[in-house]
């Protein structure tokens, strides 16, 4: 399977994936152990990527992925490229607010590479939350891995009465404001 | 899909709190674990039931436009023609390793045999080298053929530069011939032009000496007479005098056209000024009265002694 896609496999039992993309790993590491340090009711698993495709040979034992998290490091050009490349191997379904990009080291400006008006449009393109943090403080990125969980509960359908395609309407009508 | 995958699934699936956090509450009280239980069996149904929706949703946004379904079907057809290509690929990549691997095993065969030393190893040994020969032979006539075909792409550059100089030639040729021609249309044009002026040069200087000879023709009507001095004798002062009276006593005109005419003209300015304002109508209309008196003979002689003296 050379494109993801959000229905193809069954949901499995109070259970919940995401999938963090980024050429940064150590943030990622850093970011996915924050993420698994948070309370929680359901099992969470976290895949790591640096880019899509993702290798078809273990795709079978891969469960279903119910949100991605693009990560674009705002300090590096080549980060945001790979992005880029790597959204034309996600389906369409996916935008349907089960993806969203974590703009990092949005703390130093003076050290941008990417312009944030190309990430916003980005964002705007793809229909997509863009979510701005600094990973490297402690804090921020504790509050961003609550952001994620909720996010990630709610694509994965565990919050009754929201779908993922509400709540990315909900934040783009913010968004708009 | 040959192309290198550099994703890498590194984290596998971590379910360690989340098996923690049932275990710790096993441990601490027996009869809040029911409880939990059913809150958790009816989050879990709850669970169940959004992600039934959800996928109850998407089936039926699948099925309902049909616009969809055709994108579906070709979507469907391009992922067949997708993976059949795959699977040629996949097919040609087998056999090309399969064909390693036997000629692999042949190598490692003959090798074996070689070691043994036998009749059939000189055998073998003979049949290598004579493969040997025949292939470096294989090879120079190759190298052969080889530049064989770079002289006759060579020539065949050559003749194509040929071609080409020669088309460019052609064409100067043909657009030498347009210019030569246009050059001869023009002189032909120019000529005749030249002749037109000449004719027109002359006809206008017809039209002239006619107009001139019409001029010479005209009656001509002398504004100035001047008089015949050679044939009419000059004539005395006296005559003069007396010419003069008839001219204003009588009616003859000043400007008519007479022979007294030209004693007229002979008069000084001085006598002419005191003459202009007596016109012949006033001379003659004038009264008795008015007129000079005539003179009589003793005045005559009176007067003309003094003159004399």
């Amino acid at each position: 399977m050379s494109v993801v896609r959000p229905f193809d496999k069954l949901p499995v039992l109070n259970s919940a994936a995401i999938l963090l993309v980024g050429t940064d790993e150590d943030l990622q590491q850093q970011l996915a152990q924050t993420i698994l340090k948070e309370k929680k009711d359901f099992k969470i698993s976290i895949h790591l990527a640096t880019s899509l495709p993702l290798p078809a040979e273990r795709d079978h034992i891969r469960p279903r992925i119910d949100l991605i998290v693009f990560m674009i490091n705002v300090q590096s050009k080549y980060s945001f490229k790979n992005i880029e490349a790597s959204l034309a191997h996600v389906d369409a379904n996916f935008f349907l607010g089960k993806v969203c990009f974590l703009v990092t080291g949005v703390g130093r400006v003076n050290r941008c590479s990417v312009e944030m008006s190309a990430v916003r449009k980005l964002g705007e393109v793809y229909c997509s939350p863009l979510i701005f943090c600094e990973l490297e403080l402690e804090g921020i990125r504790i509050s961003t891995a609550q952001r994620l969980l909720r996010m990630l509960q709610i694509c994965a359908g565990h919050v009754p009465g929201v779908s993922a395609l509400f709540f990315s309407s909900l934040m783009r009508s913010s968004n708009d404001e | 899909m040959a192309a290198p995958r550099r994703a890498t699934q590194r984290a596998a699936p971590s379910t360690a709190p989340a098996a923690a956090g049932p275990g710790a509450a096993k441990a601490s009280v027996a009869g809040v674990e029911e409880k939990l239980d059913v809150l958790t069996l009816v989050r879990l149904r709850e669970q169940l039931k959004q992600q039934f929706m959800e996928c109850s949703t998407v089936v039926d946004a699948g099925e309902e436009s049909i616009p969809d379904q055709v994108m579906e079907e070709g979507l469907i057809e391009a992922t067949v023609e997708e993976l059949e290509r795959e699977i040629e690929q996949a097919k040609i990549s087998f056999q090309n390793k399969t064909l390693a691997l036997h000629r692999v095993q042949i190598m490692d065969a003959l090798r074996t045999k070689l070691r043994q030393n036998d009749d059939e190893s000189k055998l073998i040994l003979e049949t290598i080298k004579r493969i040997l020969m025949l292939s470096t032979a294989a090879m120079e006539s190759q190298k052969q053929a080889r530049e064989m075909e770079e002289k006759l792409n060579d020539i065949k550059r050559k003749r194509l530069s040929l071609k080409q100089a020669g088309e460019k030639k052609l064409l100067q040729i043909r657009t030498m011939k347009k210019k030569q021609k246009e050059e001869l249309e023009g002189i032909e044009v120019g000529e005749m032009l030249k002749r037109i002026r000449r004719n027109l040069q002359k006809e206008t200087e017809m039209t002239t000496l006619i107009q001139n000879i019409f001029q010479v023709v005209k009656p001509h009507t002398p504004l100035i007479k001047f008089p015949d001095r050679q044939s009419t004798p000059k004539p005395k002062i006296q005559e003069t005098l007396q010419g003069r009276v008839p001219p204003l006593h009588g009616s003859a005109v000043p400007l008519s056209v007479g022979s007294k005419q030209p004693a007229l003209e002979n008069i000084s300015p001085i006598s002419r000024v005191q003459d202009v304002p007596d016109t012949s109508e006033l001379v003659r209309t004038l009264p008795q009265k008015y007129r000079r008196k005539t003179m009589s003979d003793e005045e005559m002689e009176f007067i003309q002694p003094q003159q004399s003296s």
